[in-house]
């Protein structure tokens, strides 16, 4: 078999698979750029394992909205049978804190550094307060911690 | 196995019994632990909440300075807006005549007349506002709260045009730079989005009665249920007589001003 006009039409090919993978490897080299996760706040662990948490917090939250807003349901009980106020505060009385070095910083921060990185618009801190109120409203929203969560111990 | 029908039934009951939420297995195991919630008491439920103003208590109450507009500005984070037109209000002064124009008269609470008697949205029975949202943004609850989810809203007024009582607010502007002091523990509003009272749908939430009616120094808002007969708006309607914003437009509104 011969292939006419291999010259040109080779590269074109080549051109043109890369400007179709061009999405592909644009972002494999962007992760391989690295992105800084914001650091964890202190002290308690989350309502759910992380893993849950980063996979599913969008629904988590939006599931709550919903309930709240138009079921006048308020308690969540979480998958370990702690409960929950559904409530953006309980979010934010953790990582509304985050001082890891020390720093305090608005849960809005830590968000926005992760929702800008995967190109998702953010505007639940339009309406929201995004600061813990006060150091005392994490030591409510806390009680014992629960060694059966394994996805936790990595954190 | 073959159970007899005698052991058939005392299983079931122990397992009945199992399931009750006192002293059940459940919370013997552990199961059912002792909640986080910053709510502090139990929610307050109702068939349909109301609420009764004493006008004579409000009238006689001259130097309140309007304790029940500034706990729910508080409480709700409602800008201060200099400008009129934009202005944002749940609960607000009108005028009497403003309020009644076709119930009274220079012999009939004449003294209502020319003051002024907090007013705010009527939670109606049947409410023109939800019947017009487009979106389902507002809508009455089971318990006959008229409530407004503004993440739904999408700013097109017409709840304004179709309430009759001028309950509800728009947000022209970011309402942030209006406000002095922001209460963390509720949202504040976005620019596009409409407002009004909630009868303090999360206050009762936590246990707690409205804002308005915990700080009214002179006693002269009553809130309660009114399919309870036991209830003080129930007690106060049946001994006194009170009148409506507007009856005669069948909206059946939930606010009573004992006059």
């Amino acid at each position: 078999m011969k292939l006419y006009n291999a010259r040109y039409i080779l590269p074109a090919l080549g051109v043109f698979l890369v400007a179709v993978t061009f999405p592909v490897w644009r972002g494999a080299v962007a992760c391989s750029a690295g992105f800084q996760s914001p650091p964890n706040p202190k002290g308690e662990r989350c309502i759910e394992p992380k893993r849950f948490m980063r996979a599913q917090h969008m629904h988590l939250l939006e599931h709550w909205r919903d309930e709240v807003v138009r079921e006048n349901l308020h308690v969540y009980t979480a998958s370990n049978g702690r409960r929950w106020d559904k409530s953006l505060r309980t979010c934010v009385a953790c990582h509304g804190q985050m001082d890891a070095q020390g720093k305090s910083t608005t849960a809005a921060a830590a968000c926005t550094e992760c929702h800008n990185y995967v190109n998702a618009k953010l505007d639940c801190w339009n309406c929201h307060q995004e600061k813990a109120a006060s150091p005392v409203q994490v030591a409510i929203g806390h009680g014992t911690t629960h060694p059966s969560a394994p996805e936790e111990a990595s954190r | 196995m073959k159970i007899s029908r005698r052991t058939a039934l005392k299983l079931s009951l122990l397992t009945g019994l199992s399931l009750t939420r006192k002293h059940s297995l459940f919370a013997m195991v552990g199961f059912a632990k002792p909640s986080n919630l910053l709510a502090p008491g139990a929610a307050l439920k109702a068939g349909r909440w109301a609420m009764a103003i004493d006008v004579k208590k409000c009238l006689a109450a001259k130097d309140c300075h309007d304790a029940c507009i500034g706990a729910c500005r508080e409480a709700h984070n409602i800008p201060d807006i200099p400008n009129k037109k934009h202005e944002v209000k749940w609960v607000w002064r009108e005028q009497g005549d403003h309020l009644f124009p076709d119930q009274l008269d220079e012999y009939r609470g004449a003294e209502l007349a020319r003051q002024t008697v907090p007013a705010l949205c009527n939670h109606c029975a049947s409410p023109p506002c939800t019947r017009v949202c487009p979106t389902g943004a507002t809508f009455k609850r089971s318990d006959g709260i008229v409530v407004m989810d503004p993440h739904r809203c999408i700013g097109c007024r017409f709840c304004m045009a179709a309430c009759p009582y001028g309950s509800r607010s728009f947000n022209w502007e970011d309402p942030r730079p209006y406000l002095k002091q922001i209460n963390p523990d509720y949202p504040t509003r976005t620019k596009g989005v409409v407002e009004k009272c909630t009868f303090c749908d999360k206050r009762l939430a936590q246990g707690r009665p409205p804002a308005c009616v915990a700080a009214c120094p002179a006693g002269a808002m009553v809130f309660g249920d009114l399919k309870d007969e036991k209830s003080p708006v129930v007690r106060l309607l049946g001994e006194n007589y009170s009148i409506c914003r507007k009856p005669e437009l069948g909206t059946s509104p939930g606010v009573y001003y004992v006059v």
